[in-house]
């Protein structure tokens, strides 16, 4: 007797179109599917661990609410790691108006937070630090294409920008962090 | 036609990436904020809007004001590298500002594309009208800043004639 | 025989467990200094964040579902026309004697303002200019000289709105 072949998980546009038509289990599946991903993302852009959860949520929050934005042309993850992004520099300012303090010294993880400080190995650490250093699109195209393994043209999509161009940036990065952290 | 104000209304709504050169003065500062505040309060009468509106419209134009000026500054780093193709003496490299031309150009339409997405947002809490009333609130505000922009290019070029000998 | 370039390129997929060395490129990495270099960042990227604590999916997904239902559900109290004032009031008073100490009622009156970025460039007087307009009566001066909405029919109305919205 044959083996029933195994359903294929629904794609990201099939649940987007399934959200849409008012299934909060499609929501759900994809929060699941891009929330730790976008945690990640969100640590290497420089954000505090303890803000990790708020940050999360308050992107797919916002991607849900204009859903009718993302147009399929780049991959959903990448669109939500946009929406990430600019939440993040939108925080930023406003703890920047709110202190004078330094920025850097608190786009990372705090040495007084016990969890965080056991949060990133000291590589990491010295890495988050010197990303923070390189111009946003850079910065973005870097996590984008070595901790997210995502391909050129989507990045290029994704940042609206060219394949090529996202190349050259990987590849200008790559050898600012290197003469940085080595 | 009889609507063909709309015509430009429609496509005249997207300011151009224009070269922004910030006034960094400070009372340009200051008249800038009054201008806001004025422009916001008419805003919120004329769409009636309610305490639930506001707050959702803030977050929405704050959102993409703040995109739209990461394409600003993109647009200032990509017209710079142009401006560093295309000095006079300096044979220019026809890929690079191919790229450079077509980068630009996609950009531009991604602005415009903001425009109409920042609108379409505002669907979630606003009704068809009050949207259409904030546009044309905008754009009129946009359009006067393009009138005093204008002048100030002419009177620039009357004077430069003068000068010329 | 394998480039620097080439090396760096397969890296990302190589790091996350997408794909395997080759022989050749296993020796290049080897003998080479500059990709070793590479190689270590590539894999410290891939590491960045992995150790975030694990994250409560589920519940992050039910507090955004929530948050949208209440925003949904503000949104049809207005379309239906209710005493939008005085549901607010009320959910005040119910805050005020019905909760603890520590629960606020939502600050609705902070201070907002509608960036308007193509006034970066104006000078001081072009500013002045724009300010005084924004003050002028209705129906004076550029601000007001289109046609109002008022004078659109509904198809003219569904016709702009659709050139918005796409």
């Amino acid at each position: 007797m044959p083996v029933p072949a195994s359903p294929t998980p629904p794609d990201d546009a099939d649940l987007v179109r399934a959200y849409q038509g008012g299934s909060e289990a499609a929501a759900t599946e994809l929060v699941r599917r891009h929330g730790a991903p976008v945690a990640r993302f969100l640590v290497g852009l420089g954000a505090d661990y303890a803000d990790i959860d708020d940050l999360v949520q308050e992107t797919f929050f916002r991607a849900f609410r204009r859903i009718a934005g993302w147009r399929g042309d780049a991959g959903f993850r990448s669109w939500i790691f946009t929406i990430a992004s600019n939440l993040l520099k939108d925080e930023h300012r406003r703890r920047k108006a709110r202190r004078s303090v330094p920025l850097e010294d608190h786009d990372l993880p705090s040495r007084d937070n016990p969890e965080s400080a056991f949060a990133l190995r000291e590589t990491e650490r010295r890495l988050v630090a010197a990303l923070q250093t390189l111009p946003r699109l850079q910065r973005e195209v870097f996590l984008l294409r070595a901790q997210q393994g995502i391909e050129y043209p989507e990045i290029a999509t994704t940042l609206g920008t060219t394949a090529g161009a996202a190349r050259v940036h990987f590849h200008h990065a790559v050898k600012r962090l290197k003469e940085m952290i080595a | 036609m009889r609507n063909f104000w709309l015509v430009p209304l429609v496509f005249g709504l997207v300011s151009p990436l224009a070269a922004q050169e910030l006034n960094d003065d400070p009372r340009a500062s200051d008249l800038r904020r009054q201008i806001e505040e004025r422009f916001t309060a008419r805003v919120k009468e004329d769409l009636a809007l309610t305490d639930q509106q506001t707050i959702q419209m803030k977050s929405t134009v704050r959102d993409w004001f703040l995109k739209r000026r990461d394409m600003e500054d993109e647009n200032r780093r990509l017209r710079d590298a142009m401006s560093g193709q295309l000095r006079p003496g300096v044979a220019a490299n026809k890929d690079s500002v191919a790229k450079l031309t077509d980068a630009m150009l996609d950009l531009k339409v991604r602005y415009a594309q903001s425009f109409k997405d920042e609108i379409k947002e505002m669907s979630g809490y606003l009704d068809p009208l009050q949207r259409a009333q904030f546009m044309v609130l905008r754009e009129r505000l946009i359009e006067r800043v393009r009138e005093v922009r204008e002048q100030r290019d002419d009177s620039t070029g009357r004077i430069r004639r003068r000068q010329q000998p | 025989m394998t480039s620097c370039e080439e090396m760096l390129e397969r890296m990302p997929a190589v790091a996350m467990g997408d794909a395997q060395w080759t022989e050749e490129e296993a020796l290049h990495l080897a003998g080479c200094a500059s990709c070793q270099a590479e190689w270590s960042l590539i894999r410290n990227a891939v590491a960045v964040g992995s150790q975030v604590p694990m994250l409560d999916l589920e519940k992050t997904g039910a507090a955004v579902l929530a948050r949208l239902r209440a925003e949904r559900q503000a949104s049809r109290w207005r379309r239906a026309g209710w005493l939008t004032g005085l549901a607010a009031a009320a959910a005040v008073v119910l805050v005020v004697w019905g909760r603890g100490p520590h629960q606020h009622p939502a600050r609705v009156h902070e201070v907002f303002r509608i960036p308007v970025a193509e006034l970066d460039s104006l000078d001081n007087g072009e500013l002045e200019s724009v300010l005084q307009d924004l003050d002028a009566p209705i129906g004076a001066g550029t601000l007001n000289s289109t046609p109002g909405l008022g004078d659109l029919d509904d198809v003219q109305l569904e016709r702009l709105l659709r050139s918005l919205e796409g």
